[in-house]
């Protein structure tokens, strides 16, 4: 009988933070097939019962090697035999593993996957395109530039600004520039920036996100305020963690809110939903800045599938999970058409040379 | 709190407070600028990332503290007058090279946690890991288990090192500054805490005594090696009294 996969790590700057993700997940549902993702991107299947420690130095011992053949049917394969999961669990953060390009690699050889599909998880980590869906659907947002090195004219708001690179969803390589020319300088030196950069102005707010699942039905979970992490200087134990995501010290959960504000994200949550296509289990990020809501981003696979937030509706991890692969295995994210390729214009083609004349 | 690019983009420092900068600030290994803000940050200051830290990029090459310094003394053009110069742990050995080589044009000086004497001779490495590295040499043995056995015992900053900042660090840490102190002209302050196990408070007192001709010494009761951090307080205190 096939039973889940849960497929961590990945090639990502993430890929240590997407590894404790994963242990948590297979740890809660217990009954899956574990499958390591490599930062070289090759496959393995390893123990359920490993801890993060025994990823520290790479590859854990006695980790099986899986091969991935991207063909309908095939997937990831054991000794040429594919491992034929019933669903994926996707726990990864970063990279190509949130990006789309996982998501794309599954529709094609038809796995069930839990999360967006390719386009949406792709627009989850576009910063520029999301802001721009945003904006155009009518959602709150602040304004976001691309930066371009060369281009001399600031954008149209004020300094100070805040520098992200323009793909990735974790807080690696933000940086907050006093002027113009150091946002250009940072895009030239940073790696983050390789890719593009984007910028914003940098405003006093504090940040609320949200969970939202889709499967049984659309549900939010409770709000929280976390520590920003230019609030307190990084703790010790954060010294070498260039990752400022889930910091479980100085976090105000649930967020103190008034009826008005829990209502607006409510509201601004089933549209940023609807508006980027968003599917399983998401975190919507927001900026509160003196009762003015703005939607800042969207996580498509956040930090330990954000099931801490999960108190109000309580929801145990067991059941997120297994929800979340329900929801896959009733319902594919993409299904490919070919309507309309039915001979009929090949048949009537004449030859290739007569279009060439 | 926000970066300003410096040095050509070489340097991103964080700018503190309003006004002409008087302050140099010098952070301390695997950190960057912002750990002076709750010390500094309605003062007026500049806290370099230092090279290969935050959002500053690595040097190309493997430099010590002096081109360290050499790479700071850029910064120098951006105040009026000499500024008070703050270092902690790695930043207080830049400072020191600093002050060493261009006397005229540096402040008093408040160091916290520098390592400014070697505290003891690099031991030889172990049986165990001097065969391992033959091994390696002969290419009977992958760069991949050489780099898992050095991670393996190496401290903390050894392991969180990557690339070029791997070597600076080794070379860093085996570095003294007893010819540059005694041509620092300004005053020192050398404020510690009592409990800094990293560098211990007998460092500060040898560098008062021995080698520093204008210094004072500071011990602060239950404090640890990150003054920055654990009493800022005290070491905005003591810059204040340095301006």
């Amino acid at each position: 009988m096939t039973r889940p996969a849960v497929v961590f790590g990945g090639p990502a700057d993430e890929h240590d933070i997407s590894i404790l993700t994963g242990l948590q997940v297979i740890r809660a549902l217990g009954d899956v097939d574990a499958v390591y993702w490599s930062k070289t991107g090759d496959w393995h299947l390893v123990d359920n019962d490993l801890e993060a420690s025994d990823f520290a130095d790479g590859v854990p011992r006695k980790a099986r090697e899986l091969t991935f053949v991207a063909s309908p049917g095939a997937g990831l394969m054991l000794k040429r035999k594919p491992l034929s999961p019933e669903a994926v669990l996707l726990a990864c953060h970063g990279g190509p593993g949130e990006d789309g390009t996982l998501q794309g690699l599954f529709d094609m050889v038809g796995y069930r996957y839990t999360g967006p599909g390719q386009a949406a998880s792709a627009l989850g980590m576009d910063k520029l395109a999301f802001g721009a869906a945003m904006s155009a659907a009518g959602l709150p947002t602040l304004p976001r530039a691309l930066v371009t090195v060369g281009d001399e004219q600031p954008p149209d708001f004020d300094s100070p600004f805040i520098v992200k690179p323009r793909f990735g969803g974790s807080s690696i390589g933000i940086e907050v520039a006093d002027d113009w020319s150091t946002v250009l300088a940072l895009k030239k030196s940073s790696r983050y920036f390789d890719q593009g950069a984007v910028v914003e102005p940098f405003v006093s707010s504090r940040d609320l996100q949200v969970a939202v699942r889709t499967y049984p039905q659309w549900e939010m979970s409770a709000i929280e305020a976390p520590a920003r992490a230019d609030d307190g200087i990084y703790s010790y134990d954060q010294k070498y963690l260039a990752w400022g995501g889930e910091v479980s010290e100085g976090r105000d959960l649930p967020a103190t809110l008034d009826d008005e504000a829990l209502t607006a994200i409510t509201d601004l949550s089933r549209r940023v939903t609807e508006a980027a296509g968003l599917r399983g289990l998401v975190r919507i990020d927001y900026l509160d800045c003196d009762g003015e809501l703005l939607v800042n981003e969207v996580n498509t696979i956040p930090g330990s599938m954000a099931a801490y937030l999960w108190i109000d509706p309580p929801i145990d991890r067991k059941t997120l999970f297994t929800d979340m692969i329900s929801e896959a295995l009733a319902d594919r994210t993409r299904v490919f058409s070919v309507a309309g390729s039915d001979g009929t214009a090949l048949r009537s083609a004449g030859t290739i040379a007569s279009k060439l004349g | 709190m926000a970066l300003r690019s410096f040095a050509d983009g070489a340097l991103f420092a964080e700018v503190f407070g309003d006004g002409a900068p008087s302050i140099l600030a010098l952070h301390g290994w695997g950190r960057r600028g912002a750990d002076f803000k709750q010390s500094l940050h309605d003062l007026p200051a500049l806290a370099p990332d230092l090279p290969g830290f935050g959002a500053s990029p690595a040097p190309g090459s493997v430099i010590g503290a002096e081109g360290y310094a050499d790479i700071v003394s850029e910064m120098l053009e951006a105040f009026d007058r000499p500024p008070v110069l703050v270092g902690h742990s790695f930043g207080g050995r830049v400072a020191v090279c600093l002050a060493a080589k261009h006397p005229g044009r540096v402040g008093d000086l408040v160091l916290t946690g520098v390592p400014l004497v070697r505290q003891s001779p690099p031991g030889k490495p172990k049986l165990t890991f001097r065969i391992i590295r033959k091994l390696n040499d002969l290419g009977l043995l992958s760069d991949q288990r050489l780099e898992a056995e050095k991670n393996k015992r190496g401290s903390v900053d050894y392991r969180a090192a990557r690339g070029v900042m791997r070597d600076i660090l080794v070379k860093v840490v085996n570095e003294g500054y007893k010819d540059q102190m005694p041509r620092v002209e300004s005053h020192v302050h050398l404020i510690w805490g009592e409990d800094d196990n990293e560098v211990h408070p007998g460092v500060a007192r040898i560098s008062h005594e021995r080698f520093l001709h204008d210094s004072s010494l500071e011990l602060l009761p239950g404090v640890g090696h990150h003054v920055p951090l654990q009493a800022p307080a005290a070491l905005r205190r003591a810059v204040e009294a340095a301006l």
